[in-house]
């Protein structure tokens, strides 16, 4: 489950990698990176909603998830239901895709998401979005990693809600 | 089935809805002031942390009574309670989301600012103050939610 603020730019691209529906081997064009499922399409009222991106050849379902301002009072919640509803720790992951994120997605995104000038902040969103597009792919990476490893899929008590 | 009653950390709205659902308040009279603060010093609700799902009994038909602090918007918290519980498996029906902050117009601001205050001077009147004036009508909201 990748999470971000508003489940708009940086958690569905990281999904678009991970999914390999954006390239490995290169930086996409500011169209593909536009035309992605749900990105800069999210609206105030749906952060928080978990969104289904897609199974990967492994078969791990994909989400992307927006946390809004208080993103430790979220993971908490998160936390509390991975207990409430007894599910194995093990078979969950949440990464933090704020981390790889440029200055000029959070920009074009408030511009787009808040004040509703989506001509102008979608694009620059998607700019900013191709200046970070290695470190989001790093992320992706070590993240695909992290999952294949033994010890985290022997390790039950890892702890799910972890920044990579 | 796993009830939640959740409000803005520092009211006692949940404390005590939670409290009138296991039967430790009665639903017929007004608590005193002191039994609420009694009651929210059971829960160790003064202690209690944003976001963290505290389970505090089971009601007499076996549902798991929770209570959930957190800050003053309700709807992320909302989506992500449905929505991740949807993920890990939790069905339809299988939980109940309770807003228990029934306050308005400047009772809503007066709580913000006394609970605000508390935080630093202690005392927490004007919760308690809110509570003794929405009291029955957290009554009808536990009643309607136990069905």
């Amino acid at each position: 489950m990748y999470y971000c603020y508003g489940s708009a730019h940086s958690s569905v691209i990281a999904a678009a990698i991970h999914l390999k529906k954006l390239p490995w081997d290169r930086i996409p064009t500011l169209a593909e990176v536009e035309i992605q499922e749900r990105f800069d399409r999210t609206e105030n009222w749906e952060i928080g909603t978990p969104f289904f991106m897609g199974t990967d050849r492994e078969g791990n379902e994909v989400y992307t998830l927006g946390l809004g301002p208080d993103r430790i009072m979220i993971r908490r919640i998160i936390a509390s239901l991975i207990k409430i509803w007894n599910y194995p720790a093990r078979e969950i992951l949440l990464v933090d895709t704020l981390v790889c994120i440029h200055c000029l997605t959070r920009i074009g995104g408030f511009l787009s998401r808040k004040l509703g000038l989506v001509t102008i902040g979608r694009p620059l969103a998607a700019l900013g979005i191709r200046l970070s597009y290695n470190r989001l792919l790093e992320l992706v990476q070590a993240t695909i990693a992290q999952v294949q490893r033994a010890d985290y899929t022997k390790n039950d008590t890892l702890d799910p809600i972890q920044k990579i | 089935m796993h009830v939640i009653y959740h409000c803005p950390h520092p009211s006692f709205s949940a404390v005590t809805a939670a409290a009138i659902h296991l039967g430790l308040l009665a639903p017929d009279r007004k608590p005193s002031l002191r039994a609420i603060f009694e009651i929210a010093s059971y829960f160790a609700w003064k202690r209690a942390k944003k976001g963290i799902i505290y389970p505090v009994g089971i009601d007499n038909r076996g549902n798991m009574v929770y209570l959930l602090p957190r800050g003053f918007d309700s709807t992320i918290l909302q989506n992500v309670v449905t929505g991740v519980s949807r993920v890990l498996g939790g069905g339809k029906g299988e939980l109940a989301l309770v807003d228990t902050d029934l306050s308005a117009g400047r009772w809503q601001w007066g709580t913000l600012f006394f609970c605000s205050l508390g935080r630093i001077a202690g005392p927490r009147f004007f919760p308690v103050l809110e509570i003794n004036r929405i009291y029955f009508a957290l009554v009808r909201l536990v009643e309607q939610q136990k069905g």
